[in-house]
C-alpha cells in the first residue's frame, strides 16, 4: 500500500511518525527524570524545613509547652505541607503531630521500617550532629531536649500538591511535543510539497515530451538537482527537436531521391523495339537508388542502336550527367546517321557542360539488318563481347576510343575508331558495365571478363532473355550475399537463326 | 575497405607522389587534395609512380582530369610511371594513355621534364 502513495505522503507520513517516536521518547526521559527531580526536591524542601523548625524547637523543647510547639508546628503546615511530625525513636511514638488523631500514638509500620535504617546508620556514628533526611522525614538529634532521647522530625508533603505539580510538568511537556508534532507536520508537509512540485512539472514535461509536443519547456529556475534535471531535460528536447527536424529534412530527401529514382526509371526504354532478326534484352540494377549507368536501344530506318554507358560517379552527381548524354544521344540520333560523327559531336556538347574530372565511357553499336552488319563506337569503355557462333568462341570487339568528357579535340576525334563486324545466326552480343566484370566476391575476387565469356559460350542455345538472367544468377551466386557495389548493366543481342 | 597510401618525394623541382593500395571513391579526395595542395604551392611538375597501386576506378581516374587542366595552363604536367598491367588496361581503355605520358621508371619520367 505504501508503495502506492504518492512522494508528498511518504515523506510526511515518515517524518511525522519518526517526530512522534522522538517526543515519545523525550516525554518519557523527562517523566522518569522528573520523578527523581521531585524526590531531589523534596528531599531539599524536608531539610530546609526541619532545620528552620529545629532552630525553634530547641528552645520551645526547652518549655516543654506542648500548646506553643503545635501552634508552632501548626504554622509551618501549609497547601504543600500537610502535617509536622516529632517521633520519638527510642519508644517508637509520635510525641507531638499537627495531625492529631495520630498523636501518642505508636508509630505507623511504614514509619518502622524506615526508622530502623536511620537508626542503624544514627547508631553507627552516634556523634552524627547533622540531618540525615530521608524523603519527608527529618532526623532532629538527641542532646538538647529535657525529654533525653533520639527525635525525628516527620514532614508529610501533599499528594495533591505533587500531582497537581507533576500534572502541571506534564501538561507543559504535552504542550510542548504537540507544539513540536505539529511543527514537524507543517515542515514535512512543505518538504514534501517542495520536492514533489518540481517533480510534477519534471512530470507534466514528460507528460507532453511523450504526447510530442517538443516546444514545451519546463519552468523551473532553481539552481539544485531539479533545476539541473530540467535544464538537462529542456536541452534534451531541443535535442530532440533538431534530430526530429533532421529525420524531416532526411525525408524529404529520400523522397526527392525517390522521385528522382522515378524519373530516372521514366528514361530507360519500356519497351524492346521488334526486329525480324534480333532479340535483345537489357537489364540494370542501381547499387544504389539512384545509378549512374546507363542503356538504351533506339531504331531509326533498318538499324537498331544499343548503347550501355557508365558515369563516373554514382548517386545524384552521376544521375544528371546520365541524364545529359542520353538527351544529347537522342537529341542527336535521329539528325545523324553516321555513328563516329555522332558521338563526336555528343563528346563535344558533353565537355561544354561537364565538370573537369567527371566522365562518361559508352559502348555503342548500330546493327544494320539488312546488311547484317554492325557498327561499334568503344569510348573508353569495357569491350562488346562476341559469341561467334560459326567458331564456337568468345571474341572481344574493343575499337579505341576516349572516354566521353575527357578532352574536347584533336586527341579524342584522332583517337576514335569506328569498328566494323558482320554478324551470323547464333551470334550473341553482350553489353556490360564494369559492375558485372568487377562484381566482388567476399575473397576479394572480381567476376572477370573470363567467366563473362565463359557464361556467355554457356547459355549460347538459349533466348537472350534466359541468357540474361543466367549471367544475373552467376555473379549473384558468386558475390556470395555480398552486395553489388557498383550499377550493373547488361544487354544482350542475339542474332536469331532467321535467314534474311 | 581499402586504405590509399600517398608518400610524396622531391627530386629537384619535380614531386613524385608514389601511390599504394586502393584509389578509389572512398580514397580519391585524399589523393585529390594532395594534388591540389601541390599545385597551390607551384609544384607543377608532378610525377605519379603506381608500382604499388593495386586498383583504380573511374573515380580515381576522374582525379587526374580534375586538376591537369590547370596544371597545363600553369605550364607543368602530370607523368605517370610504373603501371602494373591492370591499371595499365584501365587507363588504355579510358584512352588515358593518350591524355598522359606514361613512362617505365621515375628517371626517365624526370629526365623527361628537362
Amino acid at each position: 500500500m505504501f508503495a502506492d502513495w504518492n512522494l508528498k505522503w511518504k515523506l510526511f507520513s515518515i517524518i511525522s511518525v519518526t517526530l512522534l517516536l522522538a517526543v515519545l521518547f523525550f516525554s518519557f526521559l523527562i517523566n522518569t527524570y522528573e520523578k527523581q527531580l521531585l524526590l531531589k526536591i523534596h528531599h531539599e524542601k524536608g531539610r530546609g524545613l526541619s532545620q528552620i523548625i529545629l532552630q525553634n524547637l530547641k528552645v520551645m523543647m526547652i518549655s516543654g509547652n506542648k500548646l506553643q510547639i503545635l501552634d508552632f508546628l501548626n504554622s509551618k503546615v501549609s497547601d504543600e505541607v500537610q502535617d509536622i511530625s516529632l517521633i520519638k525513636l527510642d519508644e517508637e511514638k509520635v510525641l507531638y503531630s499537627t495531625a492529631r488523631d495520630i498523636e501518642g500514638t505508636d508509630i505507623s509500620a511504614s514509619d518502622v521500617e524506615f526508622l530502623s535504617d536511620i537508626k542503624a546508620e544514627f547508631i553507627k556514628s552516634p556523634s552524627h550532629n547533622g540531618g540525615a533526611i530521608k524523603a519527608y522525614y527529618v532526623y532532629v538529634g538527641n542532646t538538647f531536649f529535657r525529654d533525653s532521647g533520639t527525635f525525628v522530625l516527620r514532614i508529610d508533603y501533599s499528594q495533591q500538591v505533587i500531582y497537581d505539580f507533576i500534572r502541571k510538568q506534564t501538561n507543559q511537556i504535552m504542550f510542548v511535543s504537540i507544539v513540536i508534532l505539529l511543527l514537524g507536520f507543517a515542515i514535512s508537509f512543505i518538504t514534501g510539497s517542495l520536492l514533489t512540485r518540481p517533480v510534477n512539472s519534471l512530470m507534466e514535461g514528460i507528460i507532453e515530451l511523450g504526447k510530442g509536443n517538443l516546444d514545451f519547456k519546463i519552468n523551473l529556475s532553481t539552481k539544485d538537482e531539479f533545476g539541473r534535471l530540467a535544464g538537462a531535460f529542456n536541452r534534451m528536447s531541443e535535442n530532440l527537436q533538431f534530430a526530429q527536424k533532421q529525420i524531416i529534412v532526411k525525408e524529404l530527401m529520400e523522397r526527392d531521391f525517390k522521385m528522382a529514382q522515378e524519373i530516372q526509371n521514366a528514361l530507360f526504354i519500356k519497351e524492346v523495339p521488334a526486329s525480324e532478326i534480333l532479340d535483345i534484352t537489357p537489364f540494370y540494377e542501381a547499387a544504389r537508388m539512384i545509378g549512374g549507368d546507363y542503356y538504351d536501344i533506339m531504331t531509326r530506318d533498318d538499324k537498331k542502336t544499343v548503347l550501355v554507358a557508365d558515369v563516373s560517379g554514382k548517386g545524384i552527381p552521376g544521375s544528371l550527367i546520365m541524364v545529359m548524354l542520353r538527351s544529347l544521344i537522342r537529341a542527336q540520333y535521329y539528325g545523324e546517321d553516321n555513328l563516329r560523327e555522332l558521338i563526336m559531336k555528343v563528346n563535344h556538347l558533353l565537355m561544354q557542360d561537364i565538370q573537369p574530372g567527371k566522365f562518361v565511357t559508352l559502348l555503342i553499336a548500330d546493327f544494320h539488318e539488312k546488311t547484317e552488319t554492325v557498327s561499334i563506337i568503344n569510348a573508353g569503355h569495357i569491350p562488346l563481347y562476341k559469341y561467334i557462333a560459326k567458331e564456337d568462341r568468345v571474341e572481344e570487339l574493343v575499337p579505341s576510343g576516349l572516354g566521353l568528357g575527357l578532352n574536347d579535340g584533336v586527341i579524342f576525334d584522332q583517337n576514335l575508331d569506328l569498328g566494323e563486324d558482320k554478324m551470323a545466326p547464333g551470334d550473341i552480343y553482350l553489353f556490360c558495365t564494369d559492375g558485372a566484370t568487377e562484381a566482388m566476391n567476399p575473397n576479394k575476387d572480381q567476376f572477370g571478363e573470363e567467366r563473362l565469356a565463359n557464361a556467355l559460350k554457356q547459355y549460347k542455345d538459349q533466348g537472350s532473355k534466359e541468357i540474361v538472367e543466367n549471367i544475373r544468377k552467376d555473379i549473384k551466386s558468386f558475390l556470395a550475399g555480398e552486395e553489388f557495389n557498383d550499377d550493373f548493366t547488361l544487354v544482350v543481342v542475339k542474332r536469331n537463326n532467321k535467314e534474311v | 575497405m581499402a586504405n590509399l597510401e600517398i608518400i610524396p618525394e622531391e627530386k629537384t623541382d619535380v614531386t613524385i607522389l608514389h601511390l599504394k593500395g586502393f584509389l578509389d571513391a572512398y580514397t580519391f579526395q585524399e589523393f585529390e587534395n594532395k594534388l591540389k595542395e601541390l599545385v597551390d604551392d607551384e609544384k607543377i611538375k608532378i610525377i605519379v609512380a603506381m608500382d604499388e597501386l593495386d586498383y583504380i576506378s573511374s573515380a580515381g581516374l576522374g582525379v587526374f582530369m580534375s586538376v591537369i587542366g590547370q596544371i597545363r595552363a600553369k605550364g607543368g604536367d602530370v607523368k605517370l610511371t610504373q603501371l602494373n598491367s591492370k591499371v595499365f588496361k584501365v587507363f588504355e581503355l579510358l584512352g588515358f594513355t593518350k591524355l598522359f605520358q606514361t613512362f617505365d621508371n621515375i628517371e626517365e619520367a624526370v629526365d623527361n621534364f628537362k
